[in-house]
């Protein structure tokens, strides 16, 4: 076995990014050995009613969204080629 | 062959149990109409940059050089910068539409 096998809590370190109208955890490769051995990061985020996770995107990472509480809205951008078309 | 690339904007609502898959590279953003929480599993994640396009702190547009931003966007860099300043929060803001003081 590579690397420890204890279970770790998302939450029990401080959020990287948090005000009143949300809070962003996260744990990457860089910061325990068992998401190393996979190259996952995994997050955990909370917005507040009314409040909008700013426009951004990941320079590596694809990431899986999976929702657990509450309702809210997601809009991507993306290009379509029209060259994908012709197939 | 001509590459003719279109910009595609993709909305989804979020409710409890959904997946969403956001691409590498994919500006995306996330309105809560309740409070909301949702779970992330990043692949590929080694050296991952989360780049923001609004907002003061991480904003990769306030990153632009001046004379660069004359060039790219259609006003004048001051006025850009001054756009860029009007949203003072970081990461999350309020997303309610602001009632103008009379």
């Amino acid at each position: 076995v590579s690397s420890e096998s204890e279970p770790f809590n998302l939450r029990s370190r401080n959020p990287i990014y948090s005000n009143k109208y949300g809070n962003f955890f996260e744990i990457t490769p860089e910061k325990n050995p068992q998401l190393q051995d996979l190259d996952i990061s995994l997050n955990s985020v909370e917005i507040n009613e009314g409040s909008l996770l700013l426009p951004h995107f990941n320079s590596r990472a694809t990431v899986i969204l999976v929702v657990n509480e509450g309702k809210g809205e997601v809009e991507l951008v993306g290009l379509r080629n029209e060259n994908e078309q012709e197939n | 062959e001509e590459r003719n690339n279109q910009v595609q904007r993709f909305r989804a609502r979020l409710s409890p149990g959904d997946v969403f898959i956001i691409p590498a590279g994919h500006p995306v953003a996330v309105n809560a109409s309740s409070d909301l929480n949702f779970v992330g599993f990043g692949i590929n994640a080694e050296n991952n940059q989360r780049n923001f396009l609004a907002g003061e702190d991480d904003n990769v547009i306030s990153q632009i050089q001046n004379p660069v931003k004359e060039l790219t966007f259609p006003g004048s860099a001051q006025e850009v910068n001054r756009l860029i300043k009007n949203q003072r929060q970081s990461y999350f803001a309020n997303a309610q539409p602001q009632q103008r003081e009379e």
